[in-house]
């Protein structure tokens, strides 16, 4: 006899060789009808494994969240069942459950396109009656190479070189479909239910990368029931409606060009919306003591390399060089600019807080599939502003930065506001107090200022404390958005001194950190 | 030294501003504040001088006098999301009223033109924070 523990604690002894579904069928008939998988050990599996004995095993009924996976990853296996059915000789790739649902990529000489998609899920729905169980097969390599040579899966074929050497090879069987497969799934087809809908297609590279084929990839979603995936569609269309592409497009506001991948023509009546929102961000930081500046576009490499960009960011800045040989770059952020007027004349401590305040455009060169409308462009202009202070005020102006985004996110609406304040980095630099005090105050003043907002934490760049705050689009991206960070010691970009009296050990310090939420790469100090 | 950007990327800003209202910005953000859209062309002079009033006052105006059915030009500018539309037909100008139509707003109302500026100028003016 083996014996297994139950969730509930009380430990059952069954014979050798018993699975799941065994264990279901000996406490009730109707739990084993319920029960469409286990949690054993902590793993999902499946309910004809044996079961080692003393394992920990939970039994999943269909609408355990944790079975959700399941349901998706079904589909993913009956999708490409249902695609090989229609169209012999179609390659199968790769079919995970994501988030909201699955997909699956195939390969084929004409892609697939949206008319295909009810043909496709009527075949799904007819495999999903027939309930067909769901069998489990570990293979020997010799075996599995021979069946998928046969049959012409060059991807399976991939994928099994990849099955590390002493992992078994386990083939998924649904009536004569079988695939290359970790598992687990549930019970039979029928488990996986109804709920779902095949909702795109799109062209995916094998494994992501862009110098292997191009696939064939179609999408679906996938819930517990069907009034989870109503709500889902529900969610989609009104998302699909508020999509700033398309309206951009119908109130004629702006559009994207091949020439200039990521940046944006605005047209009158959306660079006249610019306007106002830069009308009024200059109204409000002129009365929060702010001065404007504007520093060049273009900068010789040798301030990239003084400032650390060239030698860390270069991979992500537009690059010029003209007649007389001299490299350039254009900025990928405002500081190294302010620093440089910063350093201008004489500086008194009478002078600090200097607020200096731009609104620049910055270029940087995202990977091409990162692009999106405007959210997640090449060229873009930040409300960028550095704050020079004496270590006694710093607290005092990251306090009144905060307001002030919170109190601007107010005036557009924004309510639900996350603040997210970093960690404490390992490797890092400035003194321990330079850390601890501003965070303090920080984290005690908004805890009874920020409401509503919801507090977490991230990691800091290694160069000073940071706090983000962001607000949440009804498409799901996350708002961009605010930022503001406290760079105490760095290493100096001018090197100068700040002028007596009573001047401290502040040094001019360049910004190094990610100036925005989007940057790829962080440039050392 | 502090580094902070407040809207991030303003052209990132502009897009989720674009998804939080669906198009629908509040009166001060909106581009084109009024569309004045004849019905028939005995309004046009009359349209004209509600759209200097309106132009005057400091709000950003666009007359439509095509010779277009009303129901074209409403579909038309609510497309484009123009939050206020001042429809104005042969009654309105005889009687020097406007006739506006609100986004979300199922009814229409009529009223004399001064009552319309004083209420939109002060929706119009951008919020000086809370």
């Amino acid at each position: 006899m083996i014996h297994v523990r139950l969730h509930d604690g009380a430990t059952r002894a069954l014979t050798p060789a018993s699975t799941a579904a065994d264990l279901a069928s000996a406490i009730s008939p109707s739990l084993a009808k319920r029960t469409v998988a286990a949690v054993v050990d902590g793993q999902l599996a499946d309910l004809i494994a044996p079961l080692p004995d003393g394992a920990a095993v939970e039994l999943l009924p269909r609408d355990d969240p944790r079975a959700l996976e399941l349901i998706r990853h079904d589909l993913a296996h009956v999708l490409a069942e249902a695609v090989q059915t229609l169209w012999p000789g179609t390659k199968a790739a790769i079919g995970p459950a994501i988030e909201h649902g699955f997909y699956y990529d195939f390969e084929r000489d004409t892609p697939f396109t949206p008319e295909d998609l009810p043909v496709i899920e009527k075949k799904m729905r007819e495999i999903i009656a027939a309930r067909r169980p769901f069998t489990r097969e570990v293979w020997s390599r010799d075996e599995a190479r021979a069946h998928f040579e046969a049959a012409g899966e060059t991807w399976k074929l991939e994928l099994l070189d990849a099955i590390p050497e002493g992992e078994p090879v386990t083939i998924y069987r649904q009536g004569d479909w079988r695939d290359l497969c970790r598992g687990p799934h549930m019970r039979h087809t029928g488990d996986a239910g109804t709920a779902f809908k095949l909702t795109h297609v799109a062209g995916a590279y094998w494994r992501g990368d862009a110098t292997n084929p191009m696939l064939s990839r179609i999408y679906g979603v996938a819930f517990a029931d069907q009034a989870a995936l109503d709500a889902h569609l529900t969610m989609l269309a009104e998302a699909e409606k508020r999509d700033h592409r398309r309206l951009g497009r119908e109130m004629d506001l702006f559009h994207f060009e091949e020439v200039a991948p990521g940046s944006v023509f605005w047209h009158p009546r959306g660079w006249r919306l610019f306007q106002t929102l830069i009308g009024y961000m200059r109204t409000r930081q002129e009365e929060a003591g702010y001065v404007e500046v504007n520093s060049p576009d273009i900068m010789d490499r040798a301030l990239w390399e003084t400032s650390g960009h060239w030698q860390n960011y270069r991979a992500n800045m537009f690059l010029a060089q003209t007649e007389d040989d001299r490299d350039y770059a254009l900025k990928p952020m405002n500081c190294s600019g302010h620093m440089l007027i910063y350093g201008q004349g004489t500086k008194s401590y009478r002078d600090l807080p200097l607020k200096l305040a731009e609104f620049g455009k910055v270029h940087r060169y995202e990977p091409s599939g990162a692009l999106h409308g405007l959210l997640r462009v090449r060229s873009f202009t930040q409300d960028d502003a550095h704050i020079y202070c004496t270590p006694e005020q710093l607290t005092e102006e990251c306090l009144k930065v905060n307001d002030l985004v919170l109190s601007i996110y107010r005036d557009f609406g924004f309510d639900d506001v996350r603040i997210k304040l970093s960690t404490r980095p390992e490797s890092r630099i400035g003194s321990d107090e330079s850390w601890t005090v501003p965070r303090t105050r920080c984290a005690r003043r908004w805890r009874v200022r920020a409401t509503p907002t919801r507090c977490s934490r991230a990691r800091a760049p290694f160069t000073g404390r940071s706090s983000n705050m962001s607000c949440a689009t009804p498409s799901g991206a996350t708002g961009s958005a605010a930022r503001c960070r406290w760079i105490s010691t760095c290493r100096s970009v001018l090197g100068r001194p700040m002028s007596r009296p009573r001047a401290r050990s502040s040094r001019l310090s360049c910004c190094t950190g990610r100036s925005s939420a989007r940057s790829s790469g962080s440039p050392a100090s | 030294m502090l580094h902070r950007a407040l809207f991030g990327s303003l052209e990132r800003f502009t897009g989720i501003l674009i998804e939080h209202h669906a198009g629908h910005l509040p009166l001060w953000l909106a581009s084109v504040q009024v569309v004045v859209a004849t019905i028939t062309g005995a309004a046009d002079l009359w349209a004209a001088d509600v759209a200097e009033t309106l132009r005057e006052a400091g709000l950003r105006v666009e007359t439509d006098l095509r010779n277009e059915k009303i129901g074209y030009k409403v579909r038309e500018h609510a497309l484009k999301k123009v939050p206020v539309q001042i429809a104005l037909g042969a009654r309105e100008a005889d009687e020097e009223t406007v006739t506006l139509r609100r986004h979300g707003a199922p009814e229409t109302q009529t009223m004399p033109l001064s009552q319309v500026v004083q209420a939109l100028v002060q929706e119009a003016e951008a919020p000086g924070g809370a």
